[in-house]
């Protein structure tokens, strides 16, 4: 009788090689433990290439689904394909994305997790209650703490597997400070400043935590000390004025910041982006005047650059962004698109939709990866 | 690399016996039976009246589907060659191929026997072909529906792309 389940491991993986689409894989490995252990393997070994997924919320979370708002709607970047996927750990909850197949999430009752959402495996942070007291929101409600809490979570080195720590890195509070936990802590432990400045983006770039604030300045994050602290780099690119959000992003190695200019009106949206590449040596943000075959991609999540050498279907030179303006959560309103770094264009967006903005979600982008 | 293949000066045909795993005797011409790497590997070592081999892995049925495979890829080596040798037009590949996914197009239970049997044999065209059955069966379906078709019983993974 034939047993597909106890085929030979090196048998699977001829399987793996010849499936043809993302889609196809994830079924493959979640047929059964086996064939799983082996599409994992082959997928760590970095021979199948998964392309970004855009994760989109459901504006009304009481659908009549009959699956109480659980289901959420991908869009496969790369096939335009809308994927709908059942994933009770998301109902109701906030998320951010990663480069690394990884999410964060944060829900009514204030527990966060990282969570995968192709493996499902979930994985537990200290709750927004273990962070530092923070006066700014000492009287809000779960649903505007989902909001405004957090503003970004930066996962350091591995993907964190149940044997491994990993550091996660939060911007938290009213005035963006820093606090980091790895998975099993009680608590998040602060990060000092030695001058009082909000941040606005986290990465994890070469074995250290770089932030940036919001007035551009970079630092580096000394978590090992017995008091962690900040120290300062480098101030912002002397020309940038105006309104503007900054992203750190590592694109071949190299330590970038992506300034996004905003029209402020009724609503933020953003005009255009500028990019700078950091010398270490001498300590100064460099123009970048071209951003060669990568794509790069900010918003809800670590930023991350793809080559579009590997990735025919995105375009080269652009900048994707999805829109993570605190405060307009009850707007139906979205700052979404791709801007044309060379011709200072935007593109067409790459999904339009009027249902794209929940309560307390966003659209984020993320790597899936298992 | 031709064949030179000449039927007026071909010698008597050498045979070699299989058996299967059930006892079954088959006997198959020499160069039939060396489609199996792990037949040729050793073959020139054996003596030729003790060219029998017991294949303890392979059931008679499969064995004779294994068997049908191979007489018709060599066959079809030959008339591809000679038609190229007397550069006459052929369509023997497209016509091979066709007839291959004919042969592939069996149950889960028998393509299975002939995966494990074309691995235990080493006959890697047959693998191959094998093998991208299973990928060309797992397209566009969910695991759940990949489990129905393969008879695979769920051991416990949560599955978070079940249709609703």
């Amino acid at each position: 009788m034939a047993n597909w389940s106890e085929i030979p491991d090196d048998i699977i993986q001829l399987f793996v090689k010849k499936l043809s689409s993302l889609e196809d894989f994830i079924s493959f490995s979640l047929v059964c433990n086996s064939w799983r252990s082996v599409a994992t393997a082959e997928s760590q070994s970095g021979l199948l290439i998964f392309s970004p997924w855009l994760m989109l919320t459901k504006r009304n979370t009481n659908s009549d689904d009959g699956q109480g708002g659980s289901i959420r709607t991908i869009v496969s970047l790369s096939t335009r394909k809308l994927i709908n996927i059942r994933l009770l750990e998301t109902q109701g909850r906030r998320c951010w994305g990663s480069a690394c197949g990884w999410l964060v999430t944060m829900g009514l009752d204030l527990n966060i997790h990282l969570l995968n959402p192709l493996s499902r495996i979930q994985i537990s942070l200290p709750s927004l209650c273990a962070f530092p007291p923070d006066q700014q929101h000492a009287f809000c409600k779960p649903e505007k703490l989902c909001q405004v809490f957090v503003e970004k979570f930066a996962l350091g080195a591995k993907p964190p597997l149940p044997n491994q720590t990993s550091v996660v890195m939060a911007i938290y509070g009213g005035y963006g400070r820093l606090a980091f936990a790895t998975p099993g802590d009680e608590a998040w432990t602060p990060v000092e400043s030695s001058t009082f400045r909000t941040h606005e983006d986290i990465i994890f770039f070469n074995g250290h935590f770089y932030v940036v604030t919001s007035c551009g300045y970079l630092r580096v994050c000394e978590i090992n000390m017995t008091i962690p602290r900040t120290t300062d780099i480098a101030p912002c690119p002397s020309n940038v004025k105006g309104s503007y959000k900054f992203y750190l992003m590592e694109i071949s190695g190299i330590l970038h910041l992506i300034v996004r200019n905003l029209h402020v009106n009724l609503h933020y949206f953003s005009v255009d982006f500028e990019v700078y590449k950091f010398d270490f040596c001498e300590k100064f943000w460099c123009d970048v005047l071209d951003l060669g075959d990568h794509a790069l991609f900010v918003g809800n999540n670590n930023s991350f650059s793809i080559s579009t050498s590997k990735y025919p279907e995105f375009k080269a030179n652009c900048i994707y962004f999805t829109d993570d303006h605190g405060g307009f959560f009850h707007e139906h309103f979205y700052d979404m698109g791709v801007y044309n770094y060379n011709t200072g264009n935007m593109e067409e967006p790459f999904y339009s939709s009027e249902d794209l903005l929940s309560k307390i979600s966003r659209p984020i982008f993320f790597m899936p990866s298992l | 690399m031709k064949d030179s293949f000449n039927p007026s000066i071909e010698p008597p045909k050498k045979t070699v016996t299989l058996v299967s795993s059930d006892g079954y005797d088959f006997e198959v011409e020499e160069e039939v039976a060396l489609e199996s790497q792990v037949i040729k590997d050793g073959f020139e070592d054996k003596a030729v009246d003790d060219r029998e081999y017991l294949l303890f892995n392979v059931h008679s049925d499969t064995l004779e589907l294994i068997i049908k495979y191979c007489e018709k890829h060599v066959s079809s080596r030959k008339s591809i060659s000679a038609a190229a040798a007397s550069s006459s037009s052929s369509n023997g590949e497209e016509a091979l191929k066709e007839w291959d996914e004919h042969f592939i197009s069996v149950d889960t239970n028998t393509l299975y026997d002939i995966l494990m049997a074309a691995d235990y044999l080493n006959i890697k065209s047959l693998l191959d072909l094998a093998i991208q059955k299973v990928a060309d069966t797992i397209h566009g379906r969910s695991p759940e529906q990949i489990r129905k078709k393969f008879n695979i019983e769920n051991d416990s993974i949560i599955d978070p792309w079940a249709s609703e």
